[in-house]
């Protein structure tokens, strides 16, 4: 095609194109639907007056892009740095919990009733860090604990301080532990 | 465009363009579906058909309709393959007309009347209404990386014809 003459190859195309459409010269009329030419007129306009709009609009829908990027960094922020709060339900008194641990440990499991607080979290190389508080018995909670709790020791997890009236066990040894109590990211703190 | 002049331009070629696309289609509610398809591409870019010259006109919204046409059969065959449209569109056209029987004095000419429509379609959007790919995408309903490939299939096809024409 590059060798060719594009003149002539334009001069070719063009005549063929008009003489083809030429043996088409007789056809039946065909009866549209009733007020399809005012139809397909409105239709263009408006797909085109869509068009315009959002043009128009193009400043405004990328401002609203970075806002909402922003606001799903910030979220992301958040939950990076999350704060997990709440409102833990005791006989006659109510205890708001607040604290952070490193965004390495997930929150594995939870459970909060008129008995206990029980919060277990675990990093990727299974280190957890169990807070726990018995909001009835609180004397059963002492650091040589009830029984049903031996089975955390035989598993390596053992009871490491008091932060208030929880109890936090993790299966880190104690320098490991000490370390991670150190770092701004831990324990933010526990408000009654 | 304003509505008389597209009023006038349906008057004059829209039962033209319902037989092309039926033929293709073999289903009047489609074709009309193609017509009016056809029609708001034009309206939205008249610049083609503005110029006056009612053959080209003419010529101009045909092709549109047949690629619009050829898009739903493959659309709606999903599974077809190109060659199958090719086939499929053939037995729907025409004949080579009489009127045609001059073109096979000039190589060329030969070449352009077996290269399959949907090849020299893009060949004529490209090299006589001198549209870029971006327009000819707009008009056939196609992304621009089809009519790109398109038009290179076509531009080969057309070289290996006329090559094959030259060897004695």
């Amino acid at each position: 095609m590059n060798d060719l003459n594009q003149d002539q190859v334009k001069e070719k195309l063009s005549a063929y194109h008009l003489q083809e459409w030429a043996a088409y010269d007789q056809v039946p009329d065909h009866d549209f639907p009733e007020g399809f030419e005012k139809r397909i007129y409105a239709r263009a306009l408006e797909e085109t007056g869509k068009k315009a709009r959002i043009k128009k609009r193009g400043p405004l829908l990328a401002l609203a892009a970075v806002l909402v990027f922003f606001f799903i960094g910030g979220a992301f922020s958040r939950y990076k740095n999350r704060v997990y709060s709440g409102q833990i339900p005791n006989p006659g008194l109510y205890y708001q919990l607040q604290f952070k641990v490193p965004e390495a440990f997930q929150l594995v499991r939870s459970r909060s009733n008129e008995d206990e607080v029980d919060l277990h979290y675990m990093d990727r190389d299974f280190h957890y860090i169990i807070f726990e508080r018995s909001l009835r018995e609180k004397e059963a909670w002492l650091p040589s604990g009830p029984k049903s709790y031996q089975d955390y020791e035989e598993r390596g997890i053992r009871w490491h301080d008091h932060l208030y009236d929880y109890r936090v066990y993790s299966n880190l040894d104690k320098e490991g532990f000490e370390k991670l109590l150190e770092s701004n990211d831990f324990i933010g703190q526990f408000k009654h | 465009m304003d509505d008389q002049a597209f009023s006038n331009l349906f008057q004059a070629y829209s039962s033209l363009m319902f037989y092309i696309a039926k033929d293709i289609l073999k289903d009047a509610y489609l074709a009309e579906d193609i017509v009016q398809e056809a029609f708001i591409k034009v309206i939205q870019n008249p610049q083609a058909v503005i110029h006056g010259d009612e053959a080209k006109t003419r010529s101009f919204l045909c092709t549109i309709t047949r690629n619009l046409a050829i898009n739903l059969y493959h659309k709606n065959k999903r599974v077809i393959s190109l060659d199958q449209v090719e086939e499929a569109y053939f037995v729907a056209q025409k004949s080579p007309s009489a009127e045609m029987a001059y073109f096979d004095a000039h190589p060329l000419d030969e070449a352009i009347r077996k290269l399959p429509a949907l090849y020299r379609d893009v060949l004529v959007m490209a090299h006589v209404y001198e549209m870029e790919t971006r327009q000819i995408a707009f008009y056939f309903g196609l992304k621009d990386a089809t009519v790109r490939k398109r038009l290179e299939r076509a531009r080969k096809m057309l070289g290996k014809i006329l090559e094959e024409e030259a060897v004695p």
